[in-house]
This record gives C-alpha cells, structure tokens and sequence, in this order.
C-alpha cells in the first residue's frame, strides 16, 4: 500500500495526528499520576498525614503505658508464650483478656480505627539482638509507621499469668529474655516496637 | 520547487473535484482539520484542567490546616495539659480547669481555657477549632470533685461544619476521668477548619 503513497493520498493524518498528540498527553498525565507516591488518586493508605497520624498514636501509646507501667505488665505478662495468646504465643490481634495492660490503649488508637498493628520486644541474647513477637497481624504495608521504647526489667520483677514467677529465679529457663549479667538489680532491657499501618 | 508543483496539482485535482473518488487525493481535508484541532485541545484542555488537582495534596491552603491542628493537638498533649512528667499523661486538675473555663494559675500550663481556645494555641480567630477527648467514640467527662456542679464534658468550640474542609489531628492521652486513681486511654482531637 505503501509504493502507492502520493504527497496528496493524505486522507486523515490530521487526525490521526491529532490522537497521537493527545494519547502523549494523556499518557504522561497516566505516567505522572502513577510515578509520584501522593496524588489525589491514590489510595488514602499512603498519605503523609495518615502516617504521621498513626506513628504518633504509637508513640503515644507506648510514652503513656510506659509511664503507667502497663507496658511493663504486658511484657512480664509472659508464661511460655504471651498469656491467653494460644500456642502461637503470639497475640493475631487485639488480645482478648480483657484485663489484658495494653488491651485499652491498644483499643482505643488503633483496633477502634481498623489499624492493623505488630508489637514486637526486642531483646539483648549473647552480644546479638534477638526478638519475639507480642502482636502479629501480618506484614506491613509499604507506608506503616513504626515506634519504639526501651523498657527496664529488674531481677525481682514477676512474670507469669499469676505473677508467680521471679526473673531473678525463673527468667533464665522461662522467661523469652535471658539476665544480661554485672547486676544483681537489672535483669535486662528491653526495646518494645509498635508498627502500624492502616489496612 | 517541489511544493508548488504539489500545490498546482492539487489545484488542478480540485477543479475535477466530483468526477471521481481516485481523482481527489485529499478528500476530507476540511473536516480532518476540524476533527484534530478540535480533539487535540480537547485533550489539552483536560489536561491543564486536571494538573491543579495533581498538586491538590502539596496545596498551601488546606495543609495549612493539617499544620494547625497537628502543633495545636502536640501543644495540649505535651505541655498545655500535662503538669511535669511524660508527654500525653495529662494532668486531672488541669485538664478540669482547663474545660472548666477556670482561670489560668501557676499550676497549670495552659495560660487560656478551653473558652478561649484560640488565645491558648495561638490560632488566628477566622479559623475554626473544635477539641474532643473521647472514650471509645464519646466524649468523656470529668467531675469536678469536692464541688458541686454537673459533670464537665471534655469538649470546646462549636461543631465542625459540614459545607467546609476539617483537618483533624489526633493524640492518645491517658487521663483519670473518673477519678479512681489510674488513668485511662482517651483521645484527644483537634479539628481545624
């Protein structure tokens, strides 16, 4: 067809033209909207102030429960596996005690806000960092926010559903973390993570 | 050269316009003109129209809002509430005082109650505020212990209107509202507009 082509066989080039011209506009507008992470289309999962929202909930629930000593209570809330969790060990969401330290914080900043939330304690084994899950809800998105806080715990706290057990006593052979050793008051620090992101 | 021979033969086609279909190469010109230019700024037209509203989320205006209410919400967590201590543990006392629309002391931080939230966060008056603390969704109340009175709900400025945009921002404060010496999770939010 093509050895037939005179200048004048033009037919509707303009045209043509024309929607070329505006699928290259319109796919870079597409590209555009698509390479930038914030953009009136994308999904409310990713906007700044939703994260900045939910990593000071965090941050506030960890400042306020450790000053409570909640936090505290919830991590010496451990005999073989978090109380009440299953044999997981590890609560999949909310815990369901409703005695349970974290359970109203926990409540009210995020399961009220279908926030889905991993709290995970950190702790020193052997000059290394080792971890244990309180609360696993899965895998974070992208755009979760994180927060953490180190809580002391010493050698005459107690552990246990009960608090029937001594970390000075029991710790070593039931408790997740082991004695740091050089004192006899602490026990160990540990680092207490909340991730958070909306679902 | 060769552009005008193109142009007078096209000229000479045209004048035997109307015999035959093969004799007139160019056939819808006129119209194919009016069919491109008019949907290629078709196509600019939507898309300036639609660059604002890509840039909607960095506009000035309305993130001046968010601003205003996440420093205002950090202001009453962290220090116009709390007496001494960690942040977002909020003082019984100051917090009555502060919805009591009690006058400022040296005891508490804020330096206006909740009558007069503008003066204490420091908002220009033409804006909106609006500040809650709830418990599972309500607001809660404090009483005013040692005084008579009907319980002081925790909340100050009129009702976010519905025509505008509200930004809102929020704490999780632990306050004992109800007295009995250990304090529970509330939420404390500000909402500008």
């Amino acid at each position: 067809m093509f050895v037939e082509h005179r200048p004048d066989d033009r037919g509707q080039a303009h045209t043509l033209e024309a929607f070329t011209a505006a699928l290259l506009l319109v796919a870079g507008l597409i590209f555009a909207t698509q390479a930038t992470a914030v953009t009136p289309l994308s999904a409310s999962t990713s906007n700044q102030h939703v994260e900045n929202q939910v990593e000071v909930a965090a941050q506030d629930v960890l400042t306020t429960t450790k000053a409570s000593g909640d936090l505290t209570a919830a991590v010496l809330y451990y005999d073989d596996g978090f109380v009440g969790a299953g044999s997981g060990g590890a609560y999949t969401g909310l815990p369901d005690d409703p005695g349970h330290p974290l359970r109203a914080a926990l409540k009210e900043a995020f399961d009220d806000r279908r926030i889905a939330f991993n709290v995970e304690v950190y702790y020193p084994d052997d000059g290394d960092v080792a971890d244990t899950t309180m609360v696993d809800m899965g895998s974070p998105t992208d755009n979760a926010a994180t927060a953490s806080t180190r809580v002391p715990l010493y050698a005459a706290d107690r552990f246990g559903e009960n608090d029937e057990l001594v970390l000075a006593d029991d710790g070593p052979d039931e408790y997740f973390a082991d004695p740091v050793g050089g004192s006899d008051t602490l026990y160990t620090v540990v680092e207490v993570r909340i991730t958070a992101w909306q679902m | 050269m060769s552009g005008d021979s193109a142009m007078r033969s096209t000229a000479g086609r045209r004048a035997g316009a109307g015999r035959g279909l093969r004799s007139d190469g160019r056939a819808q010109t006129v119209l194919d003109f009016v069919v491109g230019m008019s949907v290629f700024l078709t196509a600019v037209g939507f898309t300036f129209a639609f660059v604002p509203s890509l840039l909607e989320p960095y506009a000035v205006g309305e993130g001046a809002t968010v601003i205003v209410a996440e420093r205002g919400a950090a202001r009453l967590a962290e220090s116009s509430l709390v007496v001494d201590g960690p942040t977002a543990t909020l003082s019984t006392a100051c917090t009555l005082g502060f919805f009591d629309g009690a006058a400022a002391g040296d005891d508490c931080a804020w330096t206006a109650s909740a009558d007069d939230l503008h003066a204490e966060l420091g908002v220009a008056d033409r804006r909106g505020l609006n500040l809650t603390l709830t418990q599972n969704g309500t607001v809660g109340t404090l009483d005013p212990d040692g005084r008579d009175g009907d319980p002081v709900p925790m909340r100050a400025g009129p009702a976010p209107p519905r025509s505008e945009s509200v930004s809102a921002a929020s704490r999780i404060v632990a306050l004992d509202a109800d007295g009995d010496g250990e304090r529970e999770t509330h939420r404390l939010t500000l909402r500008v507009w």
